[in-house]
């Protein structure tokens, strides 16, 4: 079905008039503009996130990422205080004058730590990023870069979990896809520099954030509730990559070399990076040069049980990552109102994996062995130009994104061997099931079965551009901010894949004629023998020498391409009007953001006849266009300088994923089975309320509390169809009594949370302990979805069920204790992910489960002089491995160890 | 500048250690993979009486990259080919000099015309010292029969015998292209095997007047729906006839009809045909047998149906009985046939 295209212009157009024509009543009547820029006295560094008040209005903003900040008065006598978490606030009294020369400010601060970078360096990024997130309209949390590194995290994934209410997934060991406050990636959009980036993957729009490295990022900034400036489609949270920016006129020049070990695989790994920033033309021109690299030979041990099928794997896993980030920023200050910058961050995260499976088939006394080599590229491109005007009435910025994902698979290549054995598989223990011979690594018993090789090659390209206009206004003794903008974001995505599938026409060699490779001689901690592995090098080779042996699987081919293949193209045009006003100690941000989307994807239909045969392959299109409408309310009570209670009120979307808006159908007749795309799938739609109360200590800490609640509807959920004619809202279905699969919408789903969080040094404490501090945080989900139950049946469609949402674990938290005392620093990090559900199973007793998994760091730094320190790191100290269960803990279905790995390595700075 | 440097080295040294290309070996081109000849069966069955065996060379169906067909497309070579295959494993036979006393090779260009009708030579030999034949594939041909003429004096007796017969396999293949744009499948055997009519083999009788003919149409009237209504008057004949992996059930009628075949009309008797593939055959006179059909329900979907059989053989007469569960009722059935 295809909705009509809903006519925002109309709409959109009228509110942009509504907008001037507010903005005209208010323009006339600002007069005074005050520029200038916060610096730590001592080191002469910006500082980040200070606040900046006028006294007799309590307006009040926040310095930038270049310590600058930009005031707008009636009066030309006003009193501006400034403060920043661990140093003096200063008052000064200013008469303004027409033409205004930028203020200069310099705090001092008594705390050791923050004089300058002579000492450690490590506390200052913490002082910004609190700062920052102190003065913040939203609730958000911000980790700096420096904080980044003082935790042993390769990529921004691993980084974010520190952070409270965000858990991650992992892969082979390494964080990959990040929640937040329990809801899955889907419902989490990740920003660069402020704009969203796209999915090198296929069928999703999340970012896999092990793709950039933590070296590239000034900071990250985690919102968890919105205002209307920001994109709307984030039910979970937003979450933006800030890349760097030169400071300052010396020249820095700055880096690391890492060296480690991965006791898994006995291999080392190895990391550098590399940055140069300065700031040319009396401090107009800011150029900054980074790039990072990251290499690591990592494995891991992987058992699972199918237990419906009473079927036991053993899969030994070898990879090699590498991580590659460049960055680049440049920008132009023509005075202390106009600033351009053009920005740039490539990445490429590489991923070499061989994987030998055993696949126990006990029932039919059978094992399968299965060999896959697989490369995979993904690479997230930005590049932002965009600049900041400030007026004496109003201000401007703009910015313009071309920015390009994609996921290159140049080959996946998977042998199947298998052979017929006389054997047992004693399961009374899931945890490590006993084979009852080791027949099975007689390499001659395997006769081959299938040779897979393919690629594919997914690319998202986004063109997006935004401009915002802030015009301050007073009521009465208050000032205010009114800022509107407009915002329109191109996307276009296509999957290109090639699947060839050969069989063998006549009897090949055995597998132990193709016999070689890596021989992992302790899988398991010795517990399994994974014997002499295949090379698959050697089976390719056959294969090119001899192709006339093998025959193409031609059917699969065709419907593996069909199926999977598609392009897609969304328009996102978006508006918002909001205002700002400053009562007294209360804050309130409110206005109201309107989303438009229009899409239109292309795939194609694969249905397979009565028989089994291939019936047809035929193109479709589908079409959406939906709008929303999202009004946001924002407060923020200042009980004191350093503690602020706020409440926010908001509403956001999530758009589907690709894999389920696609109009991609495959119809099995034989199997009386067909799943469907949903092009008219709606995005999921939230109420997020929100309360918090916080406290920043003045040694540079913060304690808060919050609650959460998320109303959503139209959840979405895979539905099963019973008894339904094929295709679907057709008046000439080919087919009847079909059972078909289909992501719908139509059920509700209610989060309700609660966080803590504690950063503080411990300075209280007596004697050697007051270099301790601890940072403490903690949150509870507490979810529930209602699905069609899996109890429906054709008599009762209908029934329903709750469950938890997929991915929303009870518990999780994170605590680390750090002593730091001069020159030495280290650090004890501990993480913590309770269970949580991650597919709904057929039956509630076969719902699948990830456990709890708890993991602990360890990071130790020396600091030689201002330039060089020293630091050594170690990962997964007590072996966590991943695990997953069905229905209750005794039915493992997964147990995957990757072991500790380490780093050491120094850090310069010039 | 310096920095600039290292950054530019650091670039060019990480980019050489993502280990894409280190260590792999890439398949061919999908669009350059040869032609592949291939023996259309892996074993075939023949009864001791025959005169002929034919084996089918043929190429394997190709990627059809116009998209239009989805089965593959079936693709002759553009030059002209010559094939020789080998002879192997004989059983049961002294030497092939002994048993085959002709050779042809012929193609279908339709239904009703093929190479021979046009007196085109694929020029077949044997070489009954090397146990070869050979014979051409024209340019453009997909698939040439080779009919090996056989003396049945060398197989027919009247002792049981089932383990007579010999493989062929491909071992040369010559032309423009052979090795390149061509290749036959190596190490692939076609078995050819003799039946004996002694045994279950061949074609057994069903007297229509037997009393449990409404049985015997019960129960393969499951498998077809024509044989609803019928009675010993309607039916002229009744065969089941057993060959190496196929049963076929075929009632032939009285009624007749005009069949037009190849531009000639002749009238023919009705007949009404069910066929079974066969499995876990016992090979003895008293044995076991599975027999398993397909049928095309209204709805256009597939439904698979096994009978399984216990048979006694005594000379020229064949006592059955049949097992087929319907519906939850499992009913037995016995017939008598004979030879």
């Amino acid at each position: 079905m295809f909705k009509t295209k809903f006519m925002f212009e109309k709409y959109f157009l009228k509110f942009i008039i509504i907008g001037s024509l507010i903005m005209t009543n208010v323009i006339w009547s600002q007069q005074n503009l005050l520029t200038g820029v916060v610096l730590d006295a001592e080191s002469k560094a910006p500082l980040v996130g200070a606040s900046v008040q006028i006294i007799e209005t309590n307006y009040q903003t926040n310095t930038n990422q270049s310590g600058e900040f930009l005031l707008y008065s009636n009066a030309k006598q006003i009193t501006i205080k400034t403060s920043y978490i661990g140093f003096e606030a200063q008052t000064l009294k200013i008469t303004l004058g027409d033409n205004q020369k930028p203020l200069i400010i310099a705090l001092e601060t008594p705390i050791q730590e923050l004089k300058g970078v002579t000492v450690t360096g490590l506390l200052q990024g913490q002082a910004k990023a609190l700062n920052q997130q102190k003065n913040s309209d939203n609730i958000v949390n911000i980790v700096a870069a420096d904080q980044i590194g003082r935790f042993p995290d390769p990529n921004a994934a691993e980084a974010l979990q520190r952070v409270s209410g965000v858990n991650i997934a992992r892969d082979q060991g390494e964080g990959r896809y990040v929640f937040v406050r329990g809801l899955a990636p889907q419902f989490t959009n990740v920003s660069v520099n402020g704009e969203q980036i796209p999915s090198p993957e296929a069928d999703v729009r999340f970012v896999a954030l092990d793709a950039i490295p933590a070296d590239q990022l000034a900071s990250m900034e985690v919102y968890k509730t919105l205002t209307p400036d920001l994109d709307g489609d984030a039910v979970g949270g937003s979450i933006n990559l800030v890349t760097r920016v030169a400071e300052s006129s010396q020249t820095n020049l700055s880096g690391s070399i890492v060296g480690g070990y991965n006791a898994l695989m006995n291999k080392p790994n190895l990391q550098g990076s590399l940055q140069f920033d300065k700031r040319f033309l009396n401090d107009k021109l800011g150029i900054l040069l980074n790039a990072s690299y990251y290499h690591n030979d990592l494995g891991s041990d992987n058992l699972e049980n199918n237990i419906l099928d009473n079927e036991f794997e053993l899969r030994d896993y070898e990879l090699t990552r590498t991580r590659r980030g460049l960055s680049a920023t440049f920008d132009y200050r023509f005075n202390d109102k106009h600033s351009i910058y053009l920005k740039g961050l490539s990445t490429e995260f590489t991923d070499r994996e061989w994987r030998r499976r055993y696949v126990f088939l006990p029932e039919d006394g059978e094992i399968e062995r299965l060999t896959k080599d697989r490369f995979e590229a993904q690479s997230v491109n930005t590049i932002n130009l965009g600049g900041k005007n400030n007026f004496k009435k109003f201000s401007i910025d703009y910015d313009l994104q071309y920015s390009l994902g994609y996921q290159d698979t140049p080959y996946d290549h998977e042998a199947v061997f298998i052979g017929a054995f006389d054997y047992s598989i004693d399961n009374s223990d899931y945890n490590l099931p006993v084979i009852s011979n080791t027949d099975y690594l007689d390499n001659s018993a395997y006769e081959f079965d299938e040779l897979e090789m393919g690629s594919t090659y997914t690319k998202d390209q986004n063109i997006a551009a935004r401009i915002n206009l802030s015009v301050p206004f007073h009521t009465g003794k208050y000032q205010g901010t009114i800022k509107t903008g407009a915002k329109i974001r191109m996307k276009s995505k296509d999957l290109v894949i090639e699947n060839n599938k050969f069989e063998a026409l006549a009897d090949l060699p055995t597998l132990n004629e193709f016999e070689g490779g890596l021989w992992d001689q302790s899988f398991f901690g010795n517990a399994y023998q994974m014997g002499n592995p295949l090379n698959l090098n050697s089976l390719v080779s056959f294969y090119n020498s001899n192709p006339e042996q093998f025959e193409l699987n031609i059917e699969d081919k065709l419907i593996d391409e069909a199926v999977e293949a598609f392009d897609a193209k969304e328009a996102v045009y978006a508006g918002y009007l909001m205002a700002r006003e400053q009562f007294g100690k209360m804050t309130v941000i409110t206005g109201v953001r309107y989303e438009h989307t229009t899409g239109v994807y292309n795939s194609r239909d694969v249905v397979i006849a009565p028989n089994g045969d291939l019936q047809e392959i035929r193109p479709v299109t589908g079409e959406v266009s939906y709008g929303f409408l999202l009004p946001s309310l924002n407060l923020k009570y200042a009980l004191n300088a350093n503690s602020n209670l706020r409440a926010a009120v908001s509403t956001s979307y999530s758009r589907p994923n690709f894999s389920q808006i696609v109009p991609s159908q495959e119809a099995n007749l034989e199997a009386n089975e067909a799943s469907v795309g949903n092009p008219n799938l709606k995005p999921v739609k939230s109420i997020n309320y929100d309360l918090l109360g916080e406290h920043y200590f003045g040694n540079v800490g913060v304690i808060s509390g919050g609650l959460f609640y998320k109303s959503l509807t139209d959840f979405i959920y895979t539905r099963s169809i019973f008894n339904s004619q094929y295709p679907l809202n057709t008046p000439n279905p080919i087919a009847t009594g079909i059972l078909v699969r289909q992501a719908q919408n139509g059920d509700n789903a209610q989060l309700f949370g609660m966080e803590l969080n504690f950063q503080r040094k411990l300075d209280f404490l007596p004697g050697f302990l007051k270099a301790t501090s601890l940072n403490f945080n903690y949150t509870y989900t507490k979810s529930q979805a209602i699905l069609q139950s899996r109890l429906a049946d054709e008599d009762n469609p209908d029934l329903q069920e709750t469950i938890t949402l997929p991915g929303s674990t009870t518990h999780m938290g994170n605590i680390a204790l750090a002593y730091d005392k001069q020159k030495f620093s280290m650090r004890i990090a501990v993480n913590y992910n309770g269970e949580y559900l991650d597919e709904v199973g057929d039956i509630a007793e076969n719902d699948l489960y990830v456990k709890a998994r708890l993991q602990l760091d360890l990071t130790a730094s020396y600091t030689i002089n201002k330039h060089f320190r020293v630091f050594v790191e170690g990962l997964n100290l007590t072996n966590q491995p991943y695990e997953t269960f069905m229905g209750d803990q005794t039915r493992v279905t997964q147990r995957e160890f990757y072991s500790w790995w380490s780093r050491a390595g120094i850090k310069f700075k010039f | 500048m310096k920095s600039q440097l290292y950054l530019v080295l650091l670039i060019a040294i990480t980019s050489a250690c993502s280990k894409k290309d280190k260590d792999i070996t890439l398949p061919i081109d999908i669009n350059q993979r040869p032609l592949q000849l291939i023996l259309d069966e892996s074993e075939s069955g023949v009864l001791e009486d025959e005169d002929k065996i034919e084996l089918a060379f043929t190429f394997v169906d190709q990627y059809d990259t116009t998209g239009n067909s989805l089965e593959g497309q079936q693709y002759g070579h553009p030059s002209n080919l010559r094939v020789t295959a080998q002879l192997t494993d004989e059983i049961g036979f002294s030497n092939y000099a002994s048993l085959i006393t002709g050779v042809g090779a012929f193609y279908e260009i339709d239904d009703c015309t093929t190479s021979d009708d046009l007196n085109i030579d694929l020029n077949p030999t044997i070489d009954f010292t090397n146990q070869t034949i050979s014979f051409d594939i024209p340019a453009g041909q997909t698939e040439v029969i080779f009919v090996l003429e056989i003396d049945p004096a060398v197989f027919e007796n009247d002792v049981i015998d089932n383990d007579r017969g010999f493989s062929v396999s491909i071992n040369n293949l010559e032309g423009n292209g052979a090795g390149t744009t061509v290749k036959y499948v190596k190490d692939q055997t076609w078995e050819v095997k003799i039946l004996d009519d002694e045994a279950i083999y061949g074609k057994w009788t069903y007297d229509q007047n037997d009393p449990s003919l409404a049985n015997f149409l019960t129960l393969f009237g499951n498998f077809n729906e024509d044989l609803s209504g019928l009675t010993a008057s309607d039916i002229d004949e009744i065969e089941f006839e057993v060959e190496l992996d196929e049963v076929k059930v075929k009632i032939v009628l009285v009624e007749t009809e005009i069949i037009t075949e190849c531009g000639t009309s002749e009238e023919l008797n009705k007949e009404i045909e069910i066929e079974f593939e066969l499995d876990e055959l016992t090979d003895a006179l008293i044995g076991e047998m599975l027999l398993i059909t397909e049928i095309e329900e209204p709805s256009g979907k597939i439904e698979e149906y096994e009978v399984s059989a216990i048979f006694n053989i005594n000379a020229s007469n064949l006592s059955i009985t049949f097992t087929f569960e319907n519906d939850g009722n499992v009913i037995e059935y016995v017939f008598d046939l004979t030879k």
